[in-house]
């Protein structure tokens, strides 16, 4: 239940935040404005191109490409990082000291405070295809992949650093929702003989509803702004396997309205995703 | 059976926390090789130990950090402060009016910031601040005051409601009522929003990127992407770049995370009260 309507006047309170929110809002209005004229550094007068920007987007390989990489970054990471945090936070749940458990918690979690810039400089020479982590596939006599160095293998290998940054947080998430269930059905479903698999199946997951939002907004989100990772350990050469739309993006900002239109395809894609997903979670537990 | 399944369960998440902690072993163990056996050692194996890495780096590296923290500490404290303002306000008025601030809010929180680049950087322009720490500070804010507001309403939640309304009764004002009892209650959310805020700032690649120009400026990562060396060569520097602009982040996790952990686990457990 809320409270009680009180006085409009503590309104004023939200104002600082409020201003940075419209400057924000702006920016956006702003490129969906641009997006609509023709305007490059070749063309520095804007001249009103209706949807033509769009459709030159369309038709370009790069931009297809790098939507198509965004869409199945963001989408993949939230199928991945959500298995990952459910399986993540159900062993820390069966773990039985709870000083133990917090330090391992902790562990999963800290590559979120780890600059992405630094963990694409790791992840060049972690796979580097000759002194990397290859040298200890080869001495196990395992394949050898090319990583970063091939076309095929350079974006499911930095997908993979990223579920590595992000499911700790997931975990997290679940592992809280775990924590409420109710211990003493644990215990009586432990002392009728219930495997910690069905445990987990029947009390422990149908607990998991409210972290899921928060999880898959937070990840989706995470994946979005994705940037540091693939602009630092590939670059846009020699490969475009990896990129991404915000990288499309830098590369061409020489061209005004279209990236001003690709910005507003990003924040479209946001906005139809994330907005009505995190509002209901938001909704729902503001008005508990 | 249930003692060998224990057994089980450690060795999983043993091999899971070896592998968590993989960069840091590389940060360290690499960044301390000397220049000529970084070359000739595999990664992953130990080598010849020297600190000139660290030295070099570190002294390399002082300033850019200098910089982030010049910019960080204050988008943070600023962020946490004035979300917390805001989320008391939307849950004392509750109004159609609010209810559309806070859905703004919401949607800010939640716009990449690659895709405003080009008017924020003009934005930043014209007032004269590009490549300047107000810029950088201005333009964070403009991401992170949202964000801290979004924050802190979820974790107001939680707040207990008759101590408000005591408070109230007592003819305190909204003002007096904020500082003295909601900050002092919110403390474990407003530690949580700090840390995420402090880092998600720290390690913000981007928008210095777009808005510094002079070498001076550079905050710390962005001053590490020249380490990333190439053709083989350097990589000590690269291990030992990362392991320094990952420390303060790290050690903001490493002494607070107790803290930032049980702040998010009132998000991820919806509240009971």
């Amino acid at each position: 239940m809320k409270m009680r309507i009180g006085n409009s006047k503590i309104l004023i309170f939200s104002v600082p935040v409020l201003i940075f929110g419209f400057i924000l809002l702006y920016l956006v209005l702003w490129n969906a404005y641009y997006s609509l004229f023709n305007w490059s550094q070749l063309s520095p007068v804007p001249k009103f191109a209706g949807l033509g920007v769009y459709a030159g987007l369309l038709g370009s390989q790069l931009f297809q490409t790098a939507l198509e990489r965004t869409l199945m970054w963001a989408l993949g990471l939230v199928l991945v990082g959500n298995a990952m945090g459910l399986a993540l936070a159900a062993l820390l749940y069966f773990v039985r000291n709870s000083r133990l458990r917090t330090v391992y918690l902790s562990i999963f979690v800290y590559p979120l405070a780890v600059p992405m810039a630094a963990v694409g400089l790791i992840s060049v020479w972690l796979f580097n295809v000759k002194m990397g982590v290859n040298v200890w596939l080869a001495a196990l006599h395992l394949p050898t992949p090319l990583w970063l160095a091939s076309p095929q293998t350079a974006f499911p290998t930095l997908f993979l650093v990223t579920v590595w940054v992000f499911s700790g947080l997931s975990a997290l998430f679940y592992l809280a929702a775990y924590s409420n269930v109710d211990q003493s059905i644990i215990e009586s479903a432990r002392v009728d003989g219930a495997s910690a698999f069905t445990i987990f199946r029947r009390l422990l997951l149908p607990s998991a509803k409210s972290a899921s939002i928060v999880s898959t907004a937070l990840l989706f989100l995470f994946a979005l702004r994705l940037f540091a990772l693939p602009y630092v350990s590939t670059g846009l050469n020699p490969y475009t396997e990896t990129i991404v739309v915000n990288l499309y993006f830098y590369y061409i900002s020489t061209f005004f309205s279209s990236s001003a239109a690709v910005s507003t395809v990003v924040v479209v894609i946001a906005m139809i995703v994330i907005i009505p997903y995190a509002m209901y979670g938001l909704k729902r537990w503001i008005s508990q | 059976m249930r003692y060998l399944r224990n057994i089980l369960l450690q060795v999983v998440i043993l091999v899971l926390v070896a592998l968590w902690l993989l960069p840091i072993y590389l940060m360290v163990l690499d960044g301390l090789k000397s220049t000529s056996s970084v070359l000739l050692t595999p990664v992953l194996s130990p080598g010849g130990i020297s600190p000139s890495a660290f030295l070099s780096t570190v002294r390399d590296l002082a300033r850019p950090i200098l910089n982030s923290l010049v910019v960080t500490v204050p988008v943070a404290a600023v962020g946490t402060y004035f979300g917390a303002l805001a989320a008391f306000s939307f849950y004392r008025y509750t109004s159609k009016i609010s209810d559309v601030l806070f859905s703004i809010i919401a949607l800010a929180t939640f716009v990449p910031f690659e895709s405003v680049t080009l008017p924020l950087a003009r934005l930043i322009f014209s007032m004269n601040l590009f490549d300047s720490y107000l810029g950088l500070i201005f333009a964070f804010l403009i991401f992170y005051l949202p964000t801290g507001a979004l924050l802190m309403s979820i974790f107001l939640v939680s707040l207990p409601k008759p101590v408000l309304e005591a408070a109230r009764a007592d003819g305190a004002g909204d003002w007096m009522v904020f500082n003295k009892v909601v900050l002092p209650l919110m403390m474990p959310g407003m530690i949580s929003t700090f840390i995420f805020i402090f880092i998600e700032v720290w390690n913000n690649f981007f928008i210095p990127l777009v808005l510094i120009k002079s070498p001076d400026m550079r905050t710390a990562t962005l001053a590490a992407m020249r380490y990333i060396g190439g053709m083989g060569v350097l990589y000590n520097d690269t291990f030992a770049a990362s392991f320094i602009i990952s420390l303060v982040p790290l050690l903001v996790f490493i002494f607070t995370g107790k803290y930032f952990i049980r702040g998010l686990l009132v998000i991820g457990g919806g509240t009971k009260g």
